[in-house]
């Protein structure tokens, strides 16, 4: 209600205990976090028994990237009356290079990062995760996708041979 | 279990695998049917895992490699296909387009597959069936006009059941409808249109009809006439209506367009030369607004415009 309520600070606490100071407008990014803020309104320190700090650092990194866009967006829109499409388009499209380079880490962290945004449900963080775990899955052969994530296959080569024969048009294509 | 595979497991451990199953379904459905399937070798934790992502599927894209004789080559992703949808009857089923099951000696396999997808959360349809002759083309199954899950639909070369009027609440969600080289009597297309509650799209591309063609609709926002024939086409009672899209092609043939009540109508695009004349009635917001009118042939377009206001 109050503007000042948007301001109040939030300790998020990772796995490994360290603390992360945040405004409650990036903390509510995450909805599990802004379901708990709801209940609870005079909440300020909040554990995360399942996130690492590293990896949190990221989500709240995320998140401050985009509530300063959206603030952004909002404060050209109100300036100006509306915002003008050209403007909106090259801010969109900055906060997608953003988002890309983001993307820029190793599949554990990938990983990691799905895990923490399912958690923490930030539904833009996890669609963007999805999105890139996925473009390491298209068009590639079995071989190269267990290479990539670490996959150990524990088929006998027979189950292989089997499982192939039930869909074989998916694999004449690619190898 | 034989995990004397080297040593390299210890120190690379698979992250991806120990995700819960319902994040790498959503990793799955974002990737082709194709590369999905493949997933089932990498490891016994992967072998159904694809099965359980709502299935997208085009037939034309199962192929099996040039190897294959040409001639097999249709009845190969055929059978494929049908093993895929009919062999996990639970599996849902997001879009399906299918384009090898052009011939009648194929419709009964079509309408087993099209009435199990119908009734497993189908969303989008394509059905590309052999043109010519007429009494070839494939007729749609009753338990697909009830489905409810249906958005899009396109049809080419096929026509309606001959059970018409139809029942009560046919495609009731269906948002955009494609009629492609289909046969429909003006009866037909209006009680499918006056059931399709939620329509908003149609398009007629190569429609040909010896009858005129009578639109009314509550829901329709978009119309294209597109390459189609009709002695008169009316636009009757379409009060959403924004854009009326008539297509120049040379083959399209409609001596007259009468637009009766279409109050919204914003957008008329492409009037052609062929178009005997063009009436139109209660559709205020039209003036000023001809943005998509070529200009090469507005010159024309006086000649036909007459207003019955």
């Amino acid at each position: 209600m109050a503007r000042s309520s948007t301001e109040n600070m939030i300790t998020l606490m990772s796995s490994d205990g360290e603390e992360f100071m945040v405004t409650e407008k990036v903390a509510r990014e995450c909805t599990t976090i802004r379901n708990m803020l709801e209940d609870d309104c005079v909440i300020t320190n909040i554990p995360l028994p399942n996130v690492t700090s590293d990896i949190l650092s990221m989500v709240i990194e995320y998140c401050m990237e985009h509530v300063a866009a959206a603030e952004k967006a909002a404060a050209e829109t109100a300036e100006k009356g509306s915002s003008s499409a050209p403007a909106a388009a090259k801010a969109n499209k900055d906060l997608e290079e953003w988002d890309k380079a983001f993307m820029n880490v190793d599949v554990y962290t990938l990983c990691d990062l799905i895990l923490a945004a399912n958690y923490l449900n930030v539904s833009g963080l996890l669609d963007l995760t999805i999105q890139t775990a996925a473009n390491l899955i298209k068009g590639k052969s079995p071989e190269q996708i267990r290479k990539t994530f670490h996959i150990q296959n524990d088929l006998s080569l027979e189950e292989e041979e089997k499982i192939r024969s039930q869909t074989p048009w998916a694999f004449e294509k690619s190898e | 279990m034989s995990s004397s595979k080297r040593s390299k497991a210890t120190e690379a451990p698979d992250l991806l695998s120990a995700l819960p199953d319902e994040l790498l379904s959503s990793i799955l459905s974002l990737v082709p049917v194709n590369d999905a399937a493949r997933t089932s070798v990498l490891s016994s934790h992967w072998r159904h895992l694809w099965t359980e992502v709502p299935l997208r599927l085009d037939d034309a894209s199962i192929e099996p490699d040039e190897l294959t004789l040409l001639f097999n080559k249709f009845e190969w992703s055929r059978k494929a296909v049908s093993t895929i949808i009919l062999d996990s009857r639970q599996r849902p089923i997001e879009a399906l387009s299918l384009s090898r099951f052009n011939r009648p000696p194929l419709h009964p396999t079509m309408d087993r597959i099209v009435a199990s997808a119908a009734q497993r959360g189908l969303r989008e349809l394509t059905l590309i069936s052999e043109i010519q002759p007429c009494e070839n083309r494939y007729r749609l199954p009753l338990p697909l006009l009830r489905c409810k899950s249906l958005h899009y639909l396109s049809l080419c070369g096929c026509q309606f059941s001959r059970v018409m009027p139809m029942p009560p609440s046919v495609f009731p969600n269906l948002k955009e409808l494609r009629l492609t080289a289909v046969t429909l009597h003006n009866d037909s297309l209006q009680a499918l249109l006056s059931s399709c509650r939620s329509l908003q799209t149609l398009h007629f591309t190569t429609f040909q009809a010896r009858h005129l063609i009578s639109i009314s609709s509550p829901s329709l926002r978009k119309l294209v006439w597109n390459h189609s024939t009709a002695p008169e086409l009316i636009i009757k009672d379409v009060p959403n209506l924004e854009s009326l899209m008539l297509d120049e092609g040379t083959t399209s043939v409609c001596p007259v367009v009468k637009v009766l009540d279409a109050p919204k109508l914003q957008q008329l695009g492409f009037i052609s030369a062929y178009f005997g004349a063009l009436q139109l009635g209660r559709t205020s917001n039209l003036a000023g607004r001809f943005s998509t009118l070529r200009c090469g042939i507005f010159a024309e377009f006086h000649k036909f415009l007459q207003l019955l206001a």
